[in-house]
């Protein structure tokens, strides 16, 4: 089967398909969300009601994060053609994502941060 | 991803305000804090911008691969 083929044949399951594509509005609203508080915000109730917008779509997609995750980690994802990326491309991809997350956890659990929180607990 | 969400609450959680979620008042997990506050300001701004990066990164990468890969739509796989 030709690669073209195999992939037209076979697609991500439904449900994370709405979870990707309603997690890019999500995520381009934030972005022009804080782009018109930057330069267009002022001291008024709309600029407060974007704020609060912004929070409440940021733990929004956290939440849709962790769904998206528990159903890559249930669901079957479409195989990808061996003649479209070669061994050493897929290794790596697998490798780059790890060594991004890894840093992702790094940062967030660093001695600097846990030090402010325990700083912030004990103030 | 992770870490742009994480800090935005810390943000809101160590700051003066209450965390909303739309009409729920949302649980705080740490004291009100000048220090963190900023620094969680900075991380939150660094990971935005991580974010964006890979969001470019993720897009050029579908790029080359629609056209330098010819005929192969990965798209389509989540259209």
């Amino acid at each position: 089967m030709a690669p073209v083929d195999e992939l037209k044949s076979s697609k991500y399951p439904i449900m994370l398909r709405i979870i990707h594509w309603f997690m890019v509005l999500l995520i381009l609203s934030q972005f022009l969300n804080i782009f018109y508080l930057k330069f267009f915000g002022g001291e008024n109730a709309f600029t407060l009601l974007m704020v609060e917008t912004h929070h409440a779509t940021g733990i929004t997609i956290f939440i849709m994060l962790l769904v998206r995750i528990s159903v890559r980690i249930v669901g079957s994802v479409p195989k990808l053609p061996e003649s479209l990326f070669s061994f050493a491309e897929q290794r790596s991809a697998s490798l780059g994502v790890f060594q991004n997350y890894q840093r992702a956890f790094s940062l967030l659990l660093s001695k600097e941060v846990q030090s402010l929180g325990i700083n912030a607990c004990t103030s | 991803m992770f870490a742009a969400p994480i800090t935005g609450y810390l943000i809101m959680d160590s700051s003066i305000y209450d965390v909303h979620f739309y009409a729920w008042s949302m649980p705080s997990f740490v004291f009100e804090s000048e220090q963190l506050l900023e620094t969680s300001l900075t991380m939150h701004n660094i990971a935005v911008w991580l974010l964006g990066l890979g969001i470019i990164g993720h897009l050029l990468m579908l790029l080359k691969h629609y056209k330098f890969k010819r005929g192969v739509k990965l798209l389509q796989t989540m259209l």
